[in-house]
């Protein structure tokens, strides 16, 4: 066997030297060949200086290293996907979600749905669709009203053996609206509310809102709402599903767009404006071809001689440019209710 | 660290039997156990002048992404490796980055110092840095795999791309060139 055999076997079996030993050419040569036995023990030497050189090396030791999932990623497993695997995992931790489960579901089933409420009119005056006049004091059946003059309307929880939770309201004459058992619907007008008690629906043509201690202005009109959130924050639910809004923001909704668009930057409103004609708000929002020629900004007529005939007569459009438009946040709710006849305007000497 | 040739690693395709079946942290446990490999793979490559962050995030992203499309899950430590080799491959191309070992300053920092060297703990790491440092970084890699790793010459192919025959004469020339250097 020849130096540059040797040299060969070093690379064909170096990760296994048993085997070179085992060898008896190879080993018969490196017994007679210095320069091959020298070669041999360094590359034994080599390979542990490499094992130990490397086995203790970790390089850039002072750097932890964090994997960043990324974020489609991270979102890919769904709650549906937790808990799947959650059941999948093993049968007891299935066992006892079941288990929750059945003790939820009859915990809920003896629960009502959502709170009864019992509206009444506080004042102002309203007529019913038989055109049956109600005066304050009244308990509100489940039915259609128009408000003759502004009026004011509260509630109390059916079911609440303590005081009465009330929320305080405006009610713009001509409004239309229809107290349910567990909401109010405004078919159109105008509303102004606020509210610091229990779970109050208000629904729209076409959507809902649900109000989480709030206060805010709502004003219908030909399949379009307006809202403006003064205080609080409310959810918006539309075909789109759910949205939360926060104090400041203007809310568009058109039903033949099913969704609520924020108009915050375009358009502010008042409750004086909606007061004395709700469609003036959505005068700024027609295409400008239908848009009526601007006419100077009428007085809001307060005068409780309303079309009380049962029958729902709009009241005359007016253009208000929103330049012109009075600023809601002086905390209208501070103004005082009293059970007369007369509507304490909200935002009484401001504006106009 | 070694793991001996040829024994699929059923740790591995447990884990990605978890993230196949939506675990995606179970991730976290593969990158626990490789990350040093896909560093000292960038180590290789580049030695200390480099910021290894963004390559071992690219190349354990590239994992990630890619775990359900891997066939042979046993051999996720020779897929993971060979996508750490390419894209230290593609960073070479682009940055140019030469390799840098480790100068004295550098171990006299770490506390070992070249009069120690004939010291045998300290001895073996020494030459193992300084020596490398003398071979291109493929070779460099190659005698990592075959010698520290115990890889076979077809799982270098598995993670390099070069042939069982080219790396063999590879791994011989540079083991020559390493006994030629070696001080000991």
């Amino acid at each position: 066997m020849k130096c540059s055999d040797i040299k060969d076997l070093f690379s064909q079996h170096a990760d296994t030297d048993s085997d070179l030993t085992k060898n008896p050419d190879f080993v018969r040569h490196i017994s007679e060949c210095v320069q091959c036995r020298s070669d041999y023990e360094k590359h034994i030497r080599l390979i542990q200086a490499l094992k130990k050189g490397f086995n203790d090396f970790t390089p850039w030791p002072d750097q932890q290293f964090k994997f960043k999932f990324p974020a489609h990623q991270t979102q890919k497993e769904s709650v549906a996907d937790i808990i799947s695997r959650f059941i999948m995992s093993s049968w007891k931790p299935a066992a006892t979600l079941a288990f929750a489960c059945i003790i939820l579901l009859l915990f809920y089933s003896g629960s009502p749905e959502a709170p009864v409420f019992d509206f009444y009119l506080k004042t102002g005056k309203l007529s019913d669709v038989a055109a049956k006049t109600q005066t304050y004091g009244g308990k509100l059946s489940s039915s259609t009203f128009i408000a003759d003059v502004e009026s004011q309307i509260c509630y109390n929880l059916s079911n609440s053996s303590g005081s009465p939770s009330y929320f305080q309201s405006k009610v713009a004459p001509g409004s239309q609206f229809i107290t349910g058992k567990h909401e109010i619907t405004l078919e159109a007008g105008a509303l102004w509310i606020t509210h610091h008690d229990a779970p109050l629906k208000i629904a729209i043509p076409g959507a809902r809102i649900n109000i989480i201690g709030t206060e805010f202005l709502l004003a219908t009109h030909e399949k379009a709402s307006l809202i403006r959130l003064i205080d609080g924050k409310i959810e918006l639910i539309d075909s789109k599903g759910v949205v939360e809004i926060k104090s400041g923001k203007n809310y568009l909704y058109t039903k033949e767009q099913g969704t609520f668009i924020d108009i915050s930057e375009s358009l502010q409103t008042t409750w004086d404006t909606l007061a004395s004609s709700p469609a003036t708000a959505f005068e700024p929002l027609r295409p400008t071809t239908d848009r009526q020629v601007p006419v100077q900004k009428q007085t809001p007529d307060k005068s409780p001689d309303q079309p009380t005939n049962g029958s729902f007569t709009p009241p005359p459009e007016t253009f208000a440019p929103a330049s012109e438009t009075v600023n809601m946040d002086e905390n209208p709710s501070e103004s005082t209710f009293d059970n007369n006849q007369e509507f304490n305007n909200p935002v009484e000497g401001l504006g106009n | 660290m070694a793991t001996p040739n040829n024994s699929p690693d059923t740790d591995d395709v447990a884990v990605i039997e978890q993230i196949t079946h939506g675990n995606q942290q179970a991730f976290t446990r593969l990158v626990t156990k490789y990350h040093r490999l896909v560093r000292v793979i960038i180590w290789n490559f580049f030695g200390k002048n480099i910021d290894p962050e963004d390559i071992m995030q690219e190349v354990f992203l590239q994992a990630y992404v890619n775990i359900e499309k891997l066939k042979e899950r046993a051999k996720f430590k020779s897929w993971l490796l060979r996508i750490a080799y390419n894209e230290c491959v593609d960073a070479a191309h682009k940055n140019k980055h030469a390799f840098s070992g480790f100068s004295t300053d550098d171990l006299a920092e770490k506390g070992i110092h070249l009069e120690d060297e004939k010291a045998q703990d300290q001895f073996s790491i020494i030459s193992a840095w300084n020596l490398l440092a003398n071979l291109a970084s493929e070779d460099r890699t190659i005698v990592w795999l075959k010698y520290v790793e115990n890889c076979s010459y077809s799982e270098i192919f598995a993670v390099t791309g070069i042939s069982e025959m080219a790396a063999r004469k590879k791994a011989s020339r540079a083991m020559q060139i390493l006994r030629e250097r070696i001080n000991i």
